[in-house]
C-alpha cells in the first residue's frame, strides 16, 4: 500500500506545478479566491472552495532547442547540418524547467464588518531540473577551451502542505491592505546538486574535480546507508507514516488602493518564507579523478582488445568519487520562491463592465528568476459572468492568456490559462520553446 | 455579433500557439550525431615499450624463424642478445684410426693436418647487413675415448673476414684418458667487432699408444676422438648499419574506422628509444579497400599521412626522445576503413655511438601521447522511433 502511495505521489509529482500567482483574479470580478494574489483584495460576501488546481510549467529551453527540422526529417543539434552557432545559440547559459501545483483543499472566507478573513488548506509540491550549456558546448565543439565548469546540474523536488489564516481590512474608501500568514508542514523534499563540476579537457589530462550535496527528506521512504557509509539506491519505506519532515512559515502582503473613482491598483508580494527541513537523508560527494592516457599500454593489451580495461578502471574511479557519503544530521532552511506582483485595472467610464490593465510578475526563484508583463482586457457584464483576456511579454518571450468566471446560482466556476506562443511537439503537450504555461480551475459556493 | 468577433480574438492566441507539424516525432527521428566539430584531444598516455625481448618472444612463435633464432640467438643473464654456435671441428673414430696408421703395434704420432670448420652459416650475414659483434668469445674442447692419456699438437687459428688470428694454448696439449677437457678458452679483442667465420686447426698432431683400439674401454662408449668448438658473441651494431624496408605491410591493420566519419586526425608523442637504430620513416600509404581478393591494390590518393620524420637512436644509459607528430587526413571526405597499410622505411645506426651491444631490454617506448581529431566524430545510432 505504501508503495502504491509513493508511485501515486510521484505520479502527481510528475505532473505538477506552481510557482506564480494567479494574475488574472485581479480582473474577475466574480471570483473568490483573489486574495491569493493579493491579500488585501475582499470578497463582498463569504465563500467556501474546495479543491481548486493550479499547475504551472515553466522552462527556459524548448523541444526546439534540440530538435531541428532538415528537409523532411528532423534531426537533433548534434547532427552535422546544425551549425555550433544554432545549436548552442538555442541554449542558455544554465537550462530549467520547473513545474509546480498548487492543489486547494479547502478554502473558507467571511466578512466581518470591514474586515474580511479566510482560512485555508492546500498542497503544494514543485520538481525541477536544471543542467548547464557547456555540456552540449563540449559534445558539439570538442575540448578546444581545455577548461570547463559544469557545476549547477540539479535536480529538485519539494512537496508541503499550507494552512494559512488572511486578514484583509479596508483603512479607508481607497486603500486596503491585507497580509496571510501560512504555516508550512514539509511532507518530502529532494535535491541532488552538483555544486561543483569543474573539468579540465587536455591534449596530456583529463581531469575532474566535483563536488555533490543530495538532500533528501520524506516521511515516506527512507535511504538506510550501507556498512561504509554510502548512500545506495536502496529506497525503502518507512514502518509507520511520520510527520512532518518539515516546517516553516511564510506571509504574503498586499495593498489595493482607489485612487480615482474606476481605477485601482493592487501591490503584493507572495509567499515570503521558507521551510526548515529536517528528518532526512543526506551525503555528499568529492573527490579528484585524473586521467592522463593509458599507462604502459602493452602489447598484448592491444592484440587482445584490453584497451578499454584502463578506461574501465578509470570510469569506476569516476564513478566512485560520486558515491554520496552519508551525513548525519542535516538540516537545511530554504526559502520557497516568492512573487511580487503589480497591477493596474481602469474601468471605462462609459461602460464599468470593460476594463483595461495591466499586470507585472517577477518570480523570485533560485536560478530560475522570472518577470513578465501583460496587457489585460476584462469584461465583467454581470455577476455571473466574468471574462479576461491578456497578453504581453516575459523573460521567455510573448505570452497570452484569457480567463472566464462563470456563477450558476450560488456555485462559481472559473477556469483560466496562459501560455506562450512557441507551439508543441503534435500529440503532445511538450512545448517547443521557452514557455511559462499556466492552467488553474476551481470551484467555489457562495455564502 | 461583437460578441462573436471578442471570441474571435480572444481565441486567435490558441490558433498560434497550437502544434508544429515539422517537429512531429511519431515516426521516429534522425539520431545521428556528430560531436566534437572543432576539436578533441584526447590523452593517450604511454604505450609500450617494444622491446627487442618482446619482438623475439613473438618472433620464436613463428614457425621457421623461430627455430633459426632459438639455435642461435640467446639471451644472457645480463639480458644482452648474444650468437651463440657449437660444433665440431674434427672427430675421427678409434678404429678408423687404427686403420690409418702404419703400425699400430708401436706407439706412433699421427698427423691428422690441417682442420677446420665454419661457424654458423647466418652469422656471415651479419656483415652484409652491417650488424657488428662484440665481446667474441671462443672455447675449444677435445674428447679421449681411451683408457690412455694423448699428447696432441696443433696451430689454431680462428679467421674473420677482416682478420685473423692464433689461437693460444693449443701448441702442445694434453688429452687425460676417457676424459673431454677445455684445450682453449679466448676472449678476443674488443676492436675485433666482425664475427669469426671459421676456425682451422693446423698441423693437428695426436701421440698415439701401441694399437688405440685395445685401449678403448669397450666398443659400446665413445669411441671418438672428438675437437669441438662454442662460439658466443653479443649481437651489435654497427657503425655502417643500414637496413632500407620498402613497401612493408602491416598486415594487421583492420581498423574500421570510417563509420565515425573523421576528417583529421593528428597524434603527437614522445618516442624515447633505447636501441642505437635510427629510423627514418619515408612514406606511409593507405591502400584502397578491396572489393576482392583478385583485385589490385590500389593506393588511395585522398589520404595523406604526414610522415616524414626520423626517430633518433640512443642506447639504454642514454636513451633518445623524439618528439613526433603524425597527422592523418582525408583531402575530401572523410578517412574511411584502413584495411591496408604499407610504409617505407630506413634503418641505419645512429652516427657517433660506434659498435654498441644489442639489449632485450632495448626498445621503443611511447610517452605522453594524445590524439587530437578534428572535424567531428559521426556516431551511427539506429535512428529512433
Amino acid at each position: 500500500m505504501k508503495k502504491t502511495i509513493i508511485l501515486l505521489t510521484a505520479l502527481l509529482l510528475a505532473v505538477s506545478a506552481r510557482s506564480q500567482s494567479f494574475q488574472q483574479a485581479f480582473f474577475l470580478d466574480g471570483y473568490r479566491l483573489g486574495y491569493r494574489y493579493n491579500p488585501a483584495l475582499q470578497n463582498q460576501d463569504g465563500f467556501l472552495s474546495v479543491g481548486q488546481w493550479e499547475n504551472q510549467n515553466r522552462n527556459n529551453f524548448g523541444a526546439a532547442s534540440f530538435l531541428y527540422p532538415r528537409g523532411d526529417e528532423l534531426v537533433t543539434g548534434l547532427h552535422s547540418s546544425v551549425s555550433a552557432q544554432e545549436f548552442l545559440g538555442n541554449l542558455k547559459d544554465d537550462n530549467y524547467f520547473n513545474n509546480s501545483i498548487s492543489f486547494n483543499l479547502v478554502s473558507y472566507g467571511w466578512r466581518k464588518e470591514k474586515a474580511y478573513h479566510t482560512l485555508e488548506a492546500g498542497f503544494r509540491a514543485s520538481y525541477s531540473a536544471s543542467f548547464p550549456k557547456e555540456i552540449f558546448t563540449i559534445l558539439k565543439l570538442g575540448t578546444g577551451e581545455s577548461h570547463y565548469d559544469l557545476g549547477g546540474l540539479s535536480l529538485g523536488e519539494k512537496a508541503f502542505v499550507e494552512l494559512a489564516y488572511g486578514y484583509s481590512r479596508k483603512l479607508s474608501d481607497y486603500i486596503s491592505v491585507g497580509a496571510r500568514a501560512k504555516l508550512l508542514v514539509g511532507l518530502e523534499a529532494l535535491s541532488y546538486r552538483l555544486t561543483r563540476l569543474d573539468l579540465t579537457l587536455s591534449e596530456s589530462i583529463y581531469e575532474a574535480r566535483l563536488e555533490a550535496d543530495l538532500d533528501l527528506t520524506s516521511s515516506l521512504y527512507k535511504i538506510t546507508p550501507t556498512k561504509d557509509g554510502y548512500l545506495g539506491l536502496n529506497l525503502s519505506s518507512k514502518d509507520r507514516w511520520r510527520l512532518p519532515s518539515g516546517g516553516g512559515l511564510a506571509v504574503d502582503l498586499g495593498v489595493v488602493a482607489t485612487p480615482v473613482e474606476g481605477l485601482t491598483l493592487s501591490a503584493s508580494i507572495v509567499d515570503l518564507g521558507g521551510i526548515f527541513w529536517y528528518y532526512g537523508n543526506a551525503g555528499k560527494s568529492q573527490g579528484t579523478t585524473t586521467f592522463t592516457g593509458m599507462d604502459n599500454l602493452s602489447m598484448e593489451e592491444i592484440q587482445e582488445g584490453k584497451i578499454g580495461n584502463q578506461f574501465q578502471d578509470e570510469l569506476d574511479a569516476l564513478l566512485a568519487s560520486l558515491k554520496l557519503k552519508s551525513v548525519n544530521n542535516r538540516t537545511l532552511l530554504e526559502a520557497i520562491p516568492f512573487n511580487v506582483n503589480l497591477a493596474a485595472k481602469y474601468q471605462l467610464p462609459f461602460y464599468r463592465a470593460l476594463a483595461l490593465g495591466a499586470t507585472g510578475n517577477y518570480v523570485s526563484m533560485k536560478g530560475m528568476n522570472y518577470w513578465e508583463a501583460r496587457g489585460v482586457l476584462a469584461w465583467n457584464p454581470w455577476n455571473w459572468l466574468g471574462v479576461t483576456a491578456n497578453a504581453g511579454s516575459g523573460e521567455h518571450g510573448a505570452v497570452w492568456g484569457a480567463a472566464l468566471n462563470v456563477a450558476f446560482k450560488k456555485f462559481r466556476l472559473t477556469a483560466a490559462y496562459c501560455d506562450g506562443f512557441g507551439g508543441t511537439i503534435p500529440y503532445t503537450s511538450t512545448p517547443l520553446k521557452a514557455n511559462n504555461k499556466m492552467l488553474t480551475i476551481g470551484l467555489t459556493y457562495d455564502l | 455579433m461583437k460578441h462573436f468577433r471578442f471570441c474571435l480574438l480572444l481565441f486567435l492566441p490558441l490558433a498560434l500557439a497550437c502544434s508544429r507539424k515539422a517537429y512531429d516525432v511519431s515516426d521516429g527521428f534522425n539520431t545521428d550525431l556528430t560531436l566534437f566539430e572543432n576539436e578533441i584531444s584526447v590523452p593517450v598516455g604511454s604505450v609500450g615499450p617494444f622491446t627487442l625481448g618482446l619482438i623475439m618472444d613473438k618472433l620464436s612463435q613463428i614457425e621457421g624463424i623461430g627455430s633459426l633464432l632459438a639455435d642461435y640467438l640467446k639471451t644472457g643473464k645480463d639480458d644482452a642478445l648474444y650468437l651463440e654456435d657449437t660444433g665440431n671441428i674434427f672427430s675421427i673414430n678409434v678404429y678408423e684410426l687404427e686403420k690409418q696408421l702404419p703400425d699400430a703395434d708401436t706407439a706412433t704420432s699421427w698427423n691428422a693436418g690441417n682442420r677446420s670448420a665454419y661457424i654458423g652459416g647466418i652469422f656471415s650475414l651479419l656483415g652484409f647487413l652491417g650488424l657488428k659483434v662484440a665481446n667474441q668469445h671462443l672455447e675449444i674442447t677435445a674428447s679421449n675415448p681411451l683408457r690412455a692419456s694423448v699428447q696432441g699438437s696443433c696451430s689454431p687459428t680462428y679467421i674473420s673476414q677482416d682478420y685473423s688470428a692464433p689461437i693460444d694454448g693449443m701448441d702442445n696439449f694434453s688429452l687425460p684418458k676417457r676424459n673431454t677437457v677445455e684445450l682453449a678458452s679466448q676472449t678476443l679483442p674488443d676492436h675485433l667487432s666482425s664475427p669469426v667465420m671459421s676456425l682451422e686447426l693446423a698441423n693437428l698432431t695426436l701421440s698415439l699408444p701401441a694399437n688405440p683400439v685395445s685401449t678403448i674401454y669397450d666398443n659400446t662408449g665413445n669411441l671418438l676422438f672428438s675437437f669441438d668448438y662454442k662460439y658466443t658473441a653479443s649481437l651489435a651494431i654497427g657503425e655502417e648499419f643500414t637496413l632500407p624496408l620498402e613497401d612493408i605491410s602491416l598486415g594487421d591493420v583492420n581498423l574500421a574506422i570510417g563509420q565515425f566519419g573523421l576528417k583529421q586526425c593528428q597524434l603527437s608523442l614522445e618516442l624515447e628509444n633505447t636501441l642505437p637504430l635510427q629510423v627514418k620513416i619515408n612514406d606511409i600509404v593507405v591502400y584502397q579497400p578491396k572489393a576482392s581478393e583478385n583485385e589490385e591494390a590500389v593506393v588511395d590518393e585522398n589520404i595523406v599521412i604526414a610522415s616524414d620524420f626520423t626517430i633518433a637512436g640512443g642506447s639504454l644509459e642514454h636513451p633518445s626522445t623524439t618528439q613526433l607528430n603524425v597527422g592523418i587526413e582525408a583531402l575530401e571526405g572523410t578517412i574511411p576503413d584502413l584495411r591496408e597499410v604499407h610504409l617505407n622505411l630506413s634503418l641505419a645506426a645512429q652516427p657517433d655511438l660506434g659498435v654498441v651491444a644489442l639489449s632485450t631490454k632495448q626498445g621503443l617506448y611511447v610517452k605522453n601521447a594524445s590524439a587530437k581529431l578534428s572535424g567531428g566524430i559521426t556516431i551511427p545510432i539506429k535512428n529512433a522511433e
